[in-house]
């Protein structure tokens, strides 16, 4: 009876310990967190920080940069992601020019993934050493920083975990560089120059789109918008960059009539019903269109 | 006498179990970070992006809504340590002036608001 007693006496130690110890730990110093990466952020808070991304880029379209911060958060395919929150903001009745600059993003990171060469510039940027302002630039802000020229685009970073960081930071485009996001000839509107039916069951009753510019390059971020009586929906171009960066889809109902239009000008194509088709069993199923469109 | 030695030894082992508890195991499990605890470095980038942006929309009411995401500090003195930390590791001066540029806006700005 005594032996147990003193096995007790040693558990009531322990519990007591505990207590002070998690009362120590957790309520009187608990750990601060302090130093994080983007990497640990909430998902909440990953969505506006690369919403932030997007907003830098469509301010400066240097998509290197964009790309590094990006690749901060880890995203295993940063451009679905973008695709993915595109299409979030567009479900949640968001604004479809600020979906459009996400799509633009994720065409122009899917472009440089694949070795695309871009339409209208280098897919890398060009380094400028801008000589020292020689301090305050802005004249009246109260801080001096010593500005410096940076003599490398990857100058050693406090910690090894930050190289990317200091890389975004040092990495500018020259004044003149065209950007490196294909764009459209400014002013032509965009003509359906093919519409193909496609009986294909893997696919269904599918409305596709395909946009190229005057020159036949594929044309990201263009916003489709699809009408049917009672209906309306919007979706663009380079959502889906393993299609195409000028390629945008749309499931039909095979009981609708639709009439598709773009955005950016153009007539609109109208009577787009899922057409009947038949397998080599001799089954019908619905099945898709297939529109081209040009400059 | 060995039974208040013992008793001390499990207080020691249970308190630091304690701690181990509060500050390696439970971190561990919610690793999840608060904006305003970003390194200096991403905070500067992300002031940089918000500098970006603010070129080009002019609208500095829309980047002082931004740069909340860093946390409740002054938006001026969250730009003032931005500038302060590009200057030390060599930011590009086009970078620093987009800063600047952002810290007088937010600056005139502030008075009014």
């Amino acid at each position: 009876m005594e032996e147990r007693r003193g096995y007790w006496f040693l558990l009531t130690g322990l519990l007591i310990g505990l207590l002070l110890g998690s009362l120590y730990s957790m309520v009187i110093a608990p750990l601060q967190q302090v130093d994080m990466a983007p990497i640990s952020l909430s998902a909440a808070d990953k969505d506006r920080y690369r919403g932030m991304v997007v907003a830098a880029y469509t301010a400066n379209p240097d998509v290197s940069r964009a790309r590094a911060r990006l690749a901060l958060l880890n995203d295993p395919d940063p451009a679905a992601a973008l695709m993915t929150q595109a299409n979030n903001l567009l479900a949640q009745g968001g604004s479809a020019s600020e979906a459009r600059n996400f799509a633009m993003l994720a065409s122009a990171i899917s472009s440089i993934n694949a070795g695309t060469p871009l339409p209208l510039a280098a897919a890398t940027p060009t380094l400028m050493v801008t000589p020292d302002t020689g301090g305050n630039a802005a004249g009246t802000a109260p801080v001096q920083p010593t500005v410096t020229a940076p003599s490398a685009p990857t100058k050693a970073p406090t910690r090894a975990a930050s190289a990317t960081v200091k890389a975004v930071a040092t990495v500018t485009l020259a004044a003149g560089v065209p950007t490196a996001t294909p764009t459209a000839t400014p002013g032509a509107p965009f003509g359906l120059k093919n519409r193909e039916q496609v009986c294909d069951a893997t696919l269904g009753a599918l409305l596709q789109v395909q946009i190229t510019d005057a020159s036949g390059n594929p044309v990201p971020g263009v916003e489709v918008r699809v009408t049917w009586v009672g209906g309306e929906d919007a979706f663009f171009t380079g959502l889906k960059p393993d299609k195409g960066t000028g390629y945008a889809d749309f499931t039909m109902n095979p009981d609708e009539t639709y009439t598709l239009r773009l955005t950016d000008g153009g007539r609109p194509v109208t009577e787009l019903k899922a057409p009947r088709c038949t397998d080599a069993d001799g089954k019908t199923f619905a099945g898709g269109w297939l529109l081209s469109f040009s400059q | 006498m060995a039974r208040r030695i013992f008793f001390f030894i499990a207080i020691l082992l249970g308190i630091a179990i304690g701690l181990g508890i509060g500050w390696g195991i439970l971190p561990r499990l919610n690793e999840t970070a608060q904006p305003e605890t970003l390194r200096a470095d991403y905070r500067t980038d992300y002031v940089l992006m918000v500098a970006e942006a603010y070129r080009s929309d002019q609208n500095a009411s829309l980047a002082q809504r931004r740069l909340a995401f860093l946390g409740e500090t002054d938006p001026v003195r969250m730009v003032q340590e931005a500038i302060v930390f590009g200057g030390q590791v060599g930011y590009a001066s086009a970078d620093m002036e987009l800063m600047l540029r952002l810290l007088q806006a937010l600056q005139n700005l502030k008075p009014q608001g």
